[in-house]
């Protein structure tokens, strides 16, 4: 993927990034205070401002916006200046739902984002059915990450390390560091590795920040080699632009591992600071990945289709090869590519592994079982969900990667039981599983017929509104529900929640 | 946490709606700002203000009553 312009520095580069994880790992174990649920899956609900910071930042941003990004910019034009709004939709769709639930989560001890739904509904089918879209997408989400960081190993190393070997030693250091040290060791380690995504980043602004007159040229470049690229978008796209907004937006803000940070926060100054930091980032981090994109139109000309994923590894080596500076710069912004990946990654494994501990084996096979048995069952757990994941993706099938967009539809489908569940009252349990189904049929029937994408709007986002109608109309014909301490649900829930 | 009032949600819409250039006529030429199409500075804008505006709206309505 990447051609091998780093040399043995670069390898010496990773060899520090991956001792400094480590030692990272290892100082969390340490900080560990017991085996508790809490402790290990959300780092005893202390994060403060500047970690729950990172790790948001460097669990949100993954390996595709470092990748796949800059290639969508270079495919689609400057409209892709939307990923920019999208990313910030996802903070303000997570403000309408993260001061109740984190506020909910110190009362009642939350661990999993199924822990919520128990409290609110205290249906155990629609946490089980909600749980298990959750994992059916998040699963498929790791799996990406794992081979993302096959492919940029291997394109580091000029081929030198195999793609397997980047997924299998990669994926290895990751759960040496989250066994030791679970939700603190993600953390910490989502501070090196979004650390080292602002300095990355940095590096793309150093390498590629153009003042106006050249940005000037390259746009008018664009406007005569490929027009439509720069013209003001047509009504489909800008209906596709709209639907995009409600897809990453609402999808974004319910992603468990994102949930779960919410209850991590050590306090709600912690967490009003930690999202008032993240606010700005989709302008500081997606303008220069868009840059890249737009400046590789007229240096990288001809990539088609999938090959413009390309566009970011070109212009690294491009840049490598010119000065010094840009060879430094160029080399911050692939270790940022591999910490974006391994960041999300390494997130979405322990929220994997506390779902199918706590809210599975939990209520079944283990259930009554004391939390440091839980604990220990789900790092266990961890390791047999990655051995499978990591067997899928050192055979990579490119059918694979086209899943991870149904992630987002399916993701989706989750957002009406906690927006509304926490805003509106009369919101009823068998309302929100008939919205989930609902949503989830229309998204994948839709494909399926001749009415796919609608007016351009994502089949997901079509699902969500026949979801969120659903969701309305059943509640309106069930009886209210009863909030009562011995079902779980907190009585006071319209004041408290 | 009180609710936030709905205006607030009523300024996202309307800030988020200005960030897709639906409301612009698709002209043969594209007058450049700043080194972009217009249309881009007006999206990016909008932006820019969704964050200053959530900024101001975390310290007006999220009031840090921990338990």
């Amino acid at each position: 993927m990447i051609a091998p312009a780093f040399g043995i520095t670069g390898l010496v580069a990773v060899a520090v990034y991956i001792a400094a994880l480590l030692y990272v790992g290892l100082a969390a174990k340490r900080a560990r205070k017991n085996e508790s649920m809490g402790e290990f899956y959300l780092a005893g609900r202390g994060l403060g401002p500047f970690v729950l910071f990172a790790t948001l930042y460097a669990t949100q941003y993954s390996g595709n916006s470092f990748l796949g990004y800059p290639g969508e910019a270079y495919r689609l034009g400057f409209a892709w200046i939307m990923s920019a709004g999208f990313m910030t939709a996802i903070i303000v769709a997570y403000l309408a739902i993260a001061p109740q639930l984190h506020r909910a989560s110190k009362a009642h001890a939350f661990v999993t984002p199924g822990d919520w739904l128990d409290h609110r509904f205290a249906s155990p089918p629609l946490t089980l059915a909600a749980n298990l879209v959750f994992v059916a997408a998040i699963a498929n989400y790791l799996l990406a990450q794992l081979m993302a960081m096959g492919h940029a190993v291997a394109g580091l190393s000029g081929g030198a390390i195999p793609y397997w070997v980047g997924v299998i030693a990669l994926t290895a250091v990751i759960l040496v560091y989250e066994t030791m040290g679970g939700m603190r060791a993600v953390a910490w380690t989502d501070a090196v590795q979004g650390g080292l995504l602002l300095v990355g980043l940095g590096g793309v602004f150093a390498a590629v920040l153009p003042t106006p007159a050249h940005l000037g040229a390259v746009t008018e470049w664009v406007a005569a080699a490929a027009p439509a690229k720069v013209a003001v978008p047509g009504w489909t796209l800008c209906m596709t632009w709209f639907s995009t907004l409600l897809l990453v937006g609402l999808s974004g803000s319910v992603y468990p591992q994102a949930i779960q940070r919410i209850y991590a926060a050590r306090s709600t100054r912690a967490l009003k600071r930690g999202i008032s930091i993240m606010v700005v980032m989709p302008l500081v981090t997606m303008v220069p990945l868009f840059l890249v994109g737009i400046l590789g139109l007229r240096e990288l000309s001809g990539l088609e289709g999938i090959a413009a994923d390309q566009v970011m590894p070109m212009m690294l080596t491009m840049w490598a090869g010119s000065t010094p500076w840009l060879y430094a710069a160029a080399l911050a912004v692939m270790l940022a590519v591999i910490a974006a990946i391994m960041s999300t990654a390494d997130s979405v494994l322990l929220t994997l592994s506390s779902i199918i501990a706590k809210d599975f084996m939990g209520k079944t096979v283990l259930k009554g079982a004391p939390d440091a048995t839980l604990t220990r069952a789900g790092k266990f757990s961890s390791w047999a969900v990655i051995g499978v994941l990591v067997t899928i993706a050192v055979v990579p099938r490119i059918t694979l990667w086209g899943l991870t967009e149904l992630k987002m539809e399916m993701l989706l489908q989750v957002w009406p039981m906690f927006l509304l569940g926490v805003h509106w009252t009369r919101l009823t349990a068998p309302a929100a599983l008939a919205g989930l189904i609902v949503g989830l049929v229309v998204s994948f029937a839709l494909p399926l017929s001749s009415y796919a994408r609608p007016f351009g709007l994502h089949d997901g986002t079509v699902g969500w509104a026949a979801n969120l109608f659903v969701c309305v109309v059943v509640s309106k014909v069930t009886a209210p529900p009863v909030f009562s301490r011995s079902m779980g649900a907190n009585p006071q829930f319209s004041r408290t929640v | 946490m009180p609710r936030m009032p709905r205006w607030v949600w009523l300024v996202y819409i309307v800030l988020f709606a200005a960030s897709v250039p639906w409301y612009l006529t698709t002209d043969d030429v594209v007058p450049i700002w700043i080194g972009l199409p217009y249309w881009v500075v007006l999206s990016l804008s909008a932006i820019l203000c969704v964050a200053l505006f959530t900024l101001w709206v975390v310290r007006r309505y999220w009031r840090e009553d921990d338990l």
